[in-house]
């Protein structure tokens, strides 16, 4: 096991403000201070070679996770250990064998071309000139920036930043590739780039990648494993394809009637997911669908009648929904 | 009325904004004491050493009186507004104030002066105390018409450097980088006002032409005032030189402010 | 021990040639740094001109003496803007943008890599050519007699003193992983520092030892001309030897309080 995290988690306080002249003024003698659990006692563990992905909405605790891991931050309580240290101990050695990218910082000079800024990091991680030299012309090779090398980064585009930036990132060969967002803001094509390049990399280098991303496009495509938190909790964590199973292999069921029904009719059925006009959406168990269908034909004016499996992105939100309450982790 | 309403609004958001920001204020104020504390021992040495009464035409006390509130005044009219205007015409953040009803100057004027107004009132206070403690252990004279005439200049003064700094604030029309030029202007705009020493100390030429610049009207003017050492015709034409710098700056902004936007819209903001 | 010296002289190498590469593509801000500091050098040069106009010696110190003092001010301030200023206005940049995170994960110190990235040309050459050009005016008028040793110790001193100032100046930047409000904080520690427009003998004795022993600004810029002028005494010698050494330990571990804060405190 390369990381290993168990209970961690990370509450921090802050203070509210409202607007007005009035709470301007009672804000001089009194705070209002509040805790936010941002993680609250997540625990997985992730194997060499292995890409997972964080997947969750906004604030659910995906960039503190991955804070916490790259040692950036103290979690509040629990532990985890990245090829056995302790990542917020901060240890010279434990820093030189991962990276960390995220989407919206960069650390590349910004008035300077993209080389100069691969070279102070040459300089800081104490890379040799010849393996420094192979490095980067294989990784400008990949990424196909070779000319841009010595164009300053304020003109470059957003794509080929983040690629000047990714290769700032592995200029060292990290063991480990934390990305915080990688592909945020990018246009399509520049994200399948991103996404081919990160899935060769990990192939060939066998470089663990850990990644939080919006996109479940970003997940879908390059990770075995996701792992899903909402609320700061981990709801579900394997791959994608078995978060149906993980939901207790439900169905929906899309109906198109001749007229309209009153809901209590439908009610009566089943969990009634969407419902306008004549276009009705049941969600139900698998093992209900022999009964379900006859109840439906013979009780309702259908025109039409479809039976599918959850698509993964409702999955999803349903596991959103339910969060919080169910979370058994495997 | 309801542009009344709107003025006001924006003078409670200046008065939000300096209760917000008052850690920096009070932090600022308490600076105050080291430029005062140079001022203080500076002069006493040289009064000291050179072993007259008489320096610059200064006695030790006015010379010291002048000095302490000389650094007040200048944070009491200290204007800090040009860099966000600079801003709001930088990255185009003026479009929003084009289309409201309540004029870019209006909002400016009146966000100042909330914003001035918290501060006002704590400079004044300390400026009465300092007078007081003034008064007792340097027998520096405390006379209720001086106070009331000065209170009555202030406002000038600073209506007075809220139009030549609203003024200079148009030169980002033409500027992208005008902070520079904004910080240089502030410095030799305080020296030429008398923030830092009297005018007198730089002789009889140079003290000709500050005098006959606008920045005294800031400073120098109202603190010779509180003073004691203007005769009342003096008083009259000096009150009467800030309104009459008030309608200069206030024309020439509207001047270079026209100029400006017309640049400013042509090239789309 | 050795190995990493070399290592940090490397990447400081780096950082100088980036920042001046960086500086020379926008000429004009070079300028206007310029004209902001030959306007802070005229303010210092009126207290220069009072002593002059006034023509006495003031608290032991002839017009030439107080030319020295403000000229090792000048250059100092020279010295601060030119390795330090920008670097500690940044701090509060750093945590606000989180740009923090990213310097955290580097395996060199943080405070390092942190407060010495910055080397600022523009805001500096004023001062520094400025302030040398005052010292030698004032060292030559008063007929001192110019011996290596002298001029070595000099030259000592003036090190010392920016090794001080980085050490005492570090700290109230700190502030800004507290609160973001830190534009007043850096204006009093400026308002601080801008006491040594005169020289420290100005002061009355209780200020004068808060700030040679408590915050010891007046160190900084005021014992290498009392030095130059024989009016060191060893105590003082001494004393100018170990502050530097303290305040780094402090500012050190006031440094580390900061960071620990920065990443149990925020998400």
């Amino acid at each position: 096991m390369i990381i290993e995290v168990d209970g961690l988690s990370k509450s921090f306080t802050y203070h509210k403000k409202e607007l007005g002249l009035k709470s301007s003024i009672q804000n001089l003698f009194r705070r209002e201070m509040q805790t936010k659990h941002a993680v609250s006692d997540i625990s997985f563990s992730i194997e060499e070679g292995e890409v997972v992905g964080f997947l969750g909405p906004n604030g659910a605790g995906k960039t503190t996770t991955l804070k916490m891991l790259s040692g950036i931050l103290h979690p509040t309580s629990g532990s985890a250990k990245v090829f056995g240290y302790t990542p917020w101990e901060r240890k010279n050695e434990f820093k030189r064998q991962f990276s960390i990218v995220m989407g919206q910082k960069n650390q590349l000079w910004w008035d300077l071309p993209a080389n100069e800024s691969l070279f102070l990091n040459k300089c800081i991680y104490e890379v040799d000139d010849v393996e420094y030299a192979r490095t980067l012309g294989e990784l400008t090779e990949l990424l196909d920036v070779k000319e841009l090398l010595k164009v300053q980064v304020r003109r470059l585009s957003l794509g080929e930043r983040m690629k000047m930036e990714l290769i700032a990132a592995l200029i060292h060969k990290p063991r480990i590739l934390l990305l915080d967002e990688p592909t945020i803001g990018l246009d399509i094509i520049s994200q399948r780039k991103i996404r081919e390049f990160f899935k060769y990399y990990n192939r060939d280098k066998k470089t663990t990648i850990v990644l939080t991303s919006h996109y479940m496009n970003d997940i879908e495509e390059m990770c075995d494993r996701s792992i899903i938190i909402n609320h700061g909790r981990i709801v579900f964590d394997g791959g994608l394809n078995e978060v149906n199973e993980r939901l207790g292999h439900k169905k929906i069921m899309k109906l198109v009637l001749s007229e309209p029904v009153e809901e209590w009719v439908l009610n009566q059925v089943g969990e009634v997911k969407e419902f306008k006009d004549t276009h009705v959406k049941f969600v139900f168990e698998q093992s209900e669908i022999k009964k379900m269908s006859r109840w439906v034909l013979d009780h309702l004016p259908v025109i039409d009648f479809t039976i599918e499996d959850i698509p993964i992105e409702e999955g999803i939100a349903l596991l959103y929904q339910s969060g919080g309450e169910k979370h058994e982790t495997a | 009325m309801r542009l009344h309403s709107m003025y006001l609004k924006t003078f409670s958001l200046g008065v939000q904004n300096s209760l917000e920001y008052r850690t920096n204020f009070f932090l600022n104020l308490f600076g105050a004491i080291f430029p005062i504390l140079i001022q203080f021992f500076y002069w006493r040495a040289v009064f000291t050493s050179s072993g007259q009464q008489i320096v610059f035409g200064f006695s030790y006390n006015q010379m010291i009186a002048y000095s302490v509130l000389a650094v007040l005044m200048s944070k009491l009219i200290g204007t800090t507004f040009q860099y966000e205007i600079a801003r709001d015409i930088k990255d185009g953040g003026l479009n929003k104030y084009l289309v409201k009803p309540i004029g870019y100057l209006s909002y400016r004027i009146f966000c100042f002066l909330g914003e001035k107004s918290v501060q006002m009132l704590v400079v004044l206070a300390l400026s009465v105390i300092i007078m007081l403690l003034l008064n007792a252990w340097l027998d520096f004279p405390v006379n209720l018409p001086y106070i009331l005439l000065f209170l009555c200049v202030v406002p000038s003064a600073l209506m007075l450097n809220f139009f030549i700094y609203y003024s200079l604030s148009a030169v980002a029309f033409w500027f992208t980088e005008a902070n520079g030029a904004f910080r240089t202007f502030a410095l030799l705009a305080n020296i030429a006002g008398g923030g830092l020493f009297p005018l007198d100390i730089y002789g009889p030429v140079t003290k000709a032409i500050l005098l006959a610049l606008p920045f005294n009207y800031v400073i120098y003017f109202p603190i010779r005032l509180l003073s004691g050492t203007l005769t009342g015709p003096e008083i009259a034409a000096g009150a009467m030189m800030q309104l009459v710098w008030i309608g200069v700056f206030a024309a020439l902004s509207t001047l270079l402010w026209r100029q400006g936007l017309t640049k400013y819209i042509a090239v789309g903001g | 021990m050795l190995k990493t010296l070399k290592k940090y002289a490397l990447i400081y190498k780096v950082f100088v040639k980036n920042c001046f590469i960086a500086q020379m593509e926008y000429r004009i801000n070079f300028l206007f740094a310029n004209t902001i500091e030959i306007a802070y050098l005229f303010i210092k040069l009126l207290y220069v001109m009072v002593a002059f106009r006034v023509g006495v010696v003031i608290n032991g110190y002839t017009p030439d003496m107080m030319m020295m003092f403000v000229g090792s001010f000048t250059m100092m301030t020279g010295f601060y803007c030119l390795f330090f200023y920008s670097n500690f206005m940044n701090l509060s940049n750093h945590v606000r943008n989180g740009t923090l995170d990213l310097l955290i994960t580097k395996p060199v110190s943080l405070q390092f890599i942190a407060t010495l990235r910055n080397v600022d040309f523009g805001f500096s050459f004023t001062n520094v050519v400025a302030g040398a050009g005052m010292i030698i005016i004032a060292w030559s008028r008063m007929d001192i007699p110019v011996t290596p040793s002298r001029v070595l110790v000099f030259m000592l001193f003036i090190f010392l003193g920016i090794v001080l100032k980085y050490a005492i100046f570090l700290m109230p930047s700190l502030i800004s992983f507290w609160t973001v409000q830190t534009a007043a904080v850096n204006q009093m520690s400026t308002a601080i520092w801008d006491m040594n427009h005169v020289p420290m003998h100005i002061y009355g004795s209780s200020v004068r030892h808060v700030g040679t022993f408590l915050f010891p600004v007046f160190v900084i810029t005021n014992f290498p001309p009392l030095f130059v002028l024989d009016r060191l005494t060893w105590a003082h010698m001494v004393w100018f030897l170990i502050a530097p050494l303290l305040f780094l330990f402090l500012s050190r571990k006031l440094w580390n309080v900061a960071i620990r804060n920065y990443s149990s405190a925020s998400s």
